[in-house]
């Protein structure tokens, strides 16, 4: 027996650690958690050790978006073994409020009607449950609505 | 520092060869290059060898294939660049005056199917993101928005490619293709369709250098290494990495190297007459040319539209079909860059050949974890 309690049905953890705050509910709203260099400014997702810059060791947690403006995409028609995604589906490369850029897939929309330039949020959603019943959450993006872009 | 020269090269044929070994293929691009080259191997003093896939110490079994003669073998990889790694080292070792005769040699057999980055992650691959292509084509659309570039521009470079590949008795594909069936084959990653996206080959290739002082012994025809720059993705400042969403194509850090080897090799981008690209994937064709200068910024897809990088262009870009047609064993495709421009710029390459008597090559081949560029004359 290891120290730890064994998984149980119906608990939620990030795909990968570090990457976002986990929001209570599925498909809310969520900040990537990304890290700034206190000496030269540059702001990384995901968070490093050194500065990619200046090699400093001196940075500090930084949380970005949840909302940014589609930089890139492309829709996806191939099948990637292992993946949990189904195409065709869009990848977009976001940037992100606060001045770091993100990658992942957009949901809640025809892949189709991705542009450069479209607002959207990042959001916590289930990829996959795994073998013991755990959901594993990863952020997605969603295209924000007008009325909700006038708020931001 | 000495001057290198480029004695001889060889190919084994790029294609499918799952009867063969990869010895076997190693071992016929490295007969091919040392009769070119008029050397025996027995006069070798060191071999570079370029593989990603093969095993351990893969480079022993395939160099000792022509004797055991106790010379040093190194053995690098360097994802899609491993060869062109290989020659740059072999040629500063020449250069450094540590050895006289070095062969290279860079060869691969590989699986059908796509290739995938970052190792089969497991985040990225259970998130769909891992797909080779895919940074292309967000390059792609990025420079569809800015230049109002448009997916059949894209797919003229890979109709272009197999007009060449067509040419090539080494090519995987010797088939032209219409713009038509580019455009109208599988959806990969859009823009990015299955004709768009170089292969999946078993090949090899091998290159005999020479101090120069040496190489006239045995040959009168060989060209020399003139100029060259390596180097990795510099970090871009999020200020300035807002004008092009780059991701791993590190086209910025492509413009800096190639502005190098030209000063290494005292020219400028009008001195080239012929010249190899890393086209993994057809908008690879159009950034090359933009950051070696070749064309300017934003004006590489009219520049392929207008046949400019055809054999009869003004600036002839893979002359043999490039990775779309002549094949991408990946630890193979540098040597047999520089064996390409070393046929062209001897007069050798045939029905491929350049006009108007070629003598600067330029050469830009990438892998994840590096870039070369290089430069040779005759």
């Amino acid at each position: 027996m290891t120290s730890s309690a064994a998984p149980r049905r119906g608990q939620r953890r990030p795909l990968q650690e570090g990457l976002f705050q986990m929001p209570e509910r599925e498909g809310a709203p969520v900040s990537l958690t990304g890290n700034r260099c206190l000496e030269c400014g540059e702001a990384f997702f995901p968070a490093r050790h050194y500065c990619a810059n200046c090699s400093s060791a001196t940075l500090e947690r930084q949380t970005f978006g949840p909302r940014g403006v589609v930089h890139t995409f492309t829709v996806v028609h191939q099948r990637l073994p292992g993946a949990a995604v189904d195409p065709p589906y869009a990848i977009v490369v976001v940037a992100m409020d606060g001045g770091v850029s993100a990658q992942s897939v957009l949901v809640d929309a025809d892949p189709q009607d991705v542009t450069v330039g479209m607002s959207v949020e990042a959001i916590a959603r289930t990829v996959l449950t795994d073998e013991d019943g755990v959901s594993l959450i990863n952020y997605f993006f969603r295209p924000l609505a007008q009325h909700e872009e006038s708020h931001a | 520092m000495r001057s290198v020269a480029v004695v001889g090269a060889g190919l084994h044929p790029f294609g499918r060869f799952p009867e063969k070994s990869t010895e076997e293929l190693g071992r016929e691009a490295i007969v091919a290059a040392l009769e070119q080259a008029n050397i025996s191997f027995q006069e070798i003093d060191a071999a570079y060898t370029g593989r990603v896939l093969q095993g351990m110490g893969a480079g022993l079994r395939v160099v000792t294939e022509l004797g055991q003669t106790g010379i040093p073998v190194t053995n690098i990889e360097q994802a899609c660049a491993s060869s062109t790694t290989a020659f740059r080292e072999a040629a500063m070792a020449i250069a450094g005056g540590f050895y006289d005769r070095v062969l290279v040699v860079g060869f691969e057999k590989m699986e059908r199917g796509l290739l995938q980055t970052s190792d089969k992650q497991a985040y990225e691959t259970v998130m769909g993101l891992a797909v080779m292509p895919a940074g292309y084509a967000l390059a792609a659309n990025r420079y569809m928005h800015e230049y109002g570039a448009t997916p059949e521009m894209f797919a003229q470079v890979s109709v272009k490619a197999h007009k060449n590949g067509a040419l090539n008795p080494n090519a995987q594909y010797q088939k032209a293709v219409t713009l038509e069936e580019v455009l109208n084959s599988r959806m990969i990653a859009a823009p990015i369709t299955l004709l768009q996206c170089s292969p999946t080959t078993d090949g090899a290739a091998a290159v005999v250098l020479c101090a120069e002082e040496v190489a006239r012994q045995h040959t009168s025809d060989y060209i020399t290494v003139a100029g060259w720059a390596s180097g990795t993705g510099e970090y871009v400042p999020a200020a300035k990495d807002g004008e092009s969403h780059d991701g791993e194509l590190n086209r910025l850090e492509l413009a800096k190297l190639a502005r190098t080897a030209y000063e290494r090799a005292g020219i400028g981008p009008e001195d080239v007459h012929v010249t190899q690209v890393h086209d993994a994937f057809t908008p690879g064709e159009i950034f090359a040319i933009e950051a070696l200068g070749l064309v300017d910024m934003g004006a590489g897809a009219q520049a392929v539209c207008e046949g400019r990088t055809e054999i009869d262009g003004d600036i002839p870009v893979n002359t043999d079909g490039g990775l779309l047609s002549r094949g991408h064993p990946i630890g193979a495709t540098g040597c047999a860059m520089i064996a390409e421009i070393l046929a062209q710029l001897s007069g050798r390459a045939g029905p491929r050949q350049v006009s108007g008597d070629p003598k600067v090559g330029l050469i830009y081949n990438s892998g994840i974890g590096g870039m070369n560029v290089l430069v040779l004359k005759r």
